[in-house]
């Protein structure tokens, strides 16, 4: 009878074996669109971090007469209502907008994943309390919100990331917590619980790289979120004084719209574009992640 | 000369409903020594698997709860031991395999991974003593060039494979008992036997007991060496597996083993027609609490089995049955 317990005698060559995360980049790779907004924000980020230093003209100066077009002058982009470099403008700009747009988000999909990651595996009581704290940021008026937490408080950029963090990590609690409810009831937790396994591990190590996927999407346009809330608290002058940002000169430059629209549309065009192309890259991440599209 | 190893008491466990407390299990009393195979056969909703889930603390809370008895594994309480003496317990003591091996892996990581984690969690040990011993888990449980398939995900495991990796993550820590929940229902009749042959493998090498829950009334005649059958959360016959095929007494096993189809190599055989037992098992919500819950089924029904409820008498040595009116001759 012990010829019983060798399965498929003869060696068969097995696969060279793929990680989830690169089936998911290779799904990723095959997303056109999506590859196209990484490439964009791949451009933004370089040109933030590196851009100040190559394109050394201050966004605070005056440096040409107001209102010059674009291709006008050895300004190429031109000049707004003070005189000041719009080119310079958007590259320093980019940098406090993409910095706050990353911090918000990843300050939202901290709390938002701890919160509903306890809230799911817990259940009971403890879902009943965080749910109800969930929903009281839920009711609050977002931007409202924001607005009276960054007055109070002076408006550095921390201050806003936080502002924009905690104003926006109850949909990804929501979500956290419909995953982890999910998952928590699969056979390999109850698998895992069977052989020791404490709270802790289920949590962090069985259940959240389980719930990942649906994560990760949402966490991506958050970022993009964050983006749009920042460019809207600082047009409405919340920014920091001492810094550019897109939304920023787009405030500025609203009263003077009809005489030198290139002020407002130019950052106007970059926060669509940054956007879009973070909307893409989420979209991207859906395909690649999401399991019920993969293999077609 | 084999030792006691677990010995449960009166155990009962009840469930709060919305119509109150209902008894899920009821006195159910075995024992087992070390290296031994018990089997557990009944049908659906009978309380097997919710007594293995007893022995490891998993009973699903909040509402489920253990309301009496004991469970003495080797002396030590389980029924009352903290949670966290209960995590040491599993995996390290007792561990269990599950019925779908299908969804009973991580699909995230690589089986190897898993099996060394386990370890991980139990043991102080280097993450390449782990991974050469997940290594060589998986060449004890039959998986051929386990180097490579240690590096292999689950979904890329057959159904066979994948029990035999959950085999391999039970035993890594050397149990006294693994507890296997109808291991073999979900995998082809040529990989049971595959596996089945494996649990005896290793339980000869490793002398491990082995608590075999099943409705397969084949599985445990071949793998077990006593049997107990649970019917509506009791136990209405134990035996030894011998007794269990030849001799059973409760009209309830003697049912179960009418129910599998025989094979007869004499083509002139006129085989008597399949049996079934009519009825489904009640309603844990809607059982009398008077008389036998078997009694509406039974074909050796008499007047008492309505009134009274018979409980669980010795009536041969290592052989007990709860019948008012057991089978007088098998068959």
């Amino acid at each position: 009878m012990t010829y019983i317990s060798q399965p498929s005698a003869p060696e068969v060559p097995v696969p060279e074996p793929v990680s989830p995360a690169r089936q998911a980049w290779r799904m990723f790779r095959a997303h056109h669109a999506a590859m196209a907004g990484l490439a964009f924000l791949g451009f933004i980020c370089l040109v933030s971090i590196v851009g100040p230093y190559l394109y050394t003209v201050s966004p605070r100066d005056m440096v040409w007469a107001p209102f010059t077009p674009p291709g006008a002058s050895q300004y190429i982009l031109g000049t707004d209502y003070l005189g000041r470099d719009l080119l310079a403008g958007l590259i320093n700009g980019g940098r406090i907008t993409i910095t706050v747009g990353l911090t918000a988000a990843l300050i939202a999909v901290t709390i938002g994943v701890t919160v509903g990651a306890f809230a799911g595996f817990f259940g009971g009581q403890v879902d009943n309390i965080l749910m109800r704290i969930t929903e009281f940021f839920q009711v609050l008026p977002y931007l409202l919100f924001a607005m009276v937490v960054v007055m109070l408080f002076s408006p550095t950029i921390i201050n806003i990331s936080i502002a924009i963090g905690i104003v926006s990590w109850t949909d990804m609690a929501r979500l956290t917590r419909g995953e982890f409810m999910r998952v928590r009831e699969m056979d390999y937790v109850k698998a895992e619980r069977s052989i020791g396994a404490r709270n802790a591990w289920l949590i962090w190590a069985v259940i959240l790289p389980n719930a990942a996927p649906p994560l990760i999407v949402v966490a991506a346009l958050a970022i993009g979120n964050a983006i749009l809330f920042e460019a809207g608290l600082s047009f409405l002058g919340l920014s920091d004084p001492n810094t550019m940002s897109w939304g920023r000169m787009i405030g500025d430059n609203r009263p003077f719209i009809l005489d030198n629209s290139w002020g407002v549309t130019l950052p106007g065009t970059i926060i669509f574009l940054t956007v879009l192309a973070v909307s893409l890259v989420g979209d991207g991440l859906n395909d690649a992640l999401n399991p019920k599209l993969r293999h077609r | 000369m084999s030792t006691r190893l677990l010995s449960v008491r009166d155990l009962g466990i009840t469930f709060l409903t919305d119509d109150g407390e209902i008894e899920v299990l009821r006195d159910v009393s075995f024992e087992l020594n070390s290296g031994e195979v018990l089997g557990i056969v009944g049908e659906s909703g009978c309380g097997k698997s919710m007594t293995a889930l007893a022995l490891i603390g998993l009973i699903p809370k909040p509402f489920g709860r253990i309301s009496n008895g004991r469970i003495l594994l080797e002396g030590e309480d389980l029924a009352v031991a903290s949670e966290k003496r209960l995590r040491q317990v599993r995996g390290n003591d007792i561990s269990m395999v599950f019925q779908e091996p299908m969804t009973s892996l991580n699909p995230v990581f690589t089986v190897g991974h898993q099996i060394s984690e386990t370890l991980r969690a139990h043991f102080d040990m280097s993450s390449r003593e782990t991974w050469s011993r997940a290594i060589e888990m998986l060449k004890l449980v039959g998986i051929p060039s386990p180097e490579k398939r240690a590096n292999e995900y689950p979904h890329q495991l057959s159904g066979g494979m994948r029990q035999r990796v959950m085999i391999a993550i039970a035993l890594v820590c050397e149990p006294k008992l693994l507890i296997a929940d109808e291991p073999t229902t979900a995998l082809d009749v040529t990989v049971q036997a595959e596996i089945l042959q494996l649990f005896r493998e290793l339980q000869e090498k490793t002398g491990t007991a082995i608590i075999l829950i099943t409705h397969d009334i084949g599985v445990v005649a071949e793998m077990a060496d006593r049997v107990m059958v649970m019917y509506a959360g009791k136990v209405v016959e134990t035996g030894t597996a011998r007794d269990f095929v030849y001799d059973p007494m409760h009209p309830y096993t003697h049912g179960l083993i009418s129910c599998v189809p025989k094979l007869v190599h004499n083509p002139s055989y006129d085989p008597a027609p399949l049996l079934e037992i009519p009825g489904v098992v009640p309603s844990l919500r809607e059982l009398k609490r008077t008389g036998c819950p078997f009694a509406p089924r039974c074909k050796n029904e008499i007047d008492k089995c309505r009134s009274a409820e018979p409980s669980l008498a010795e009536i041969a040595d290592d052989h007990a049955v709860a019948c008012w009116n057991r089978m007088e001759t098998a068959w």
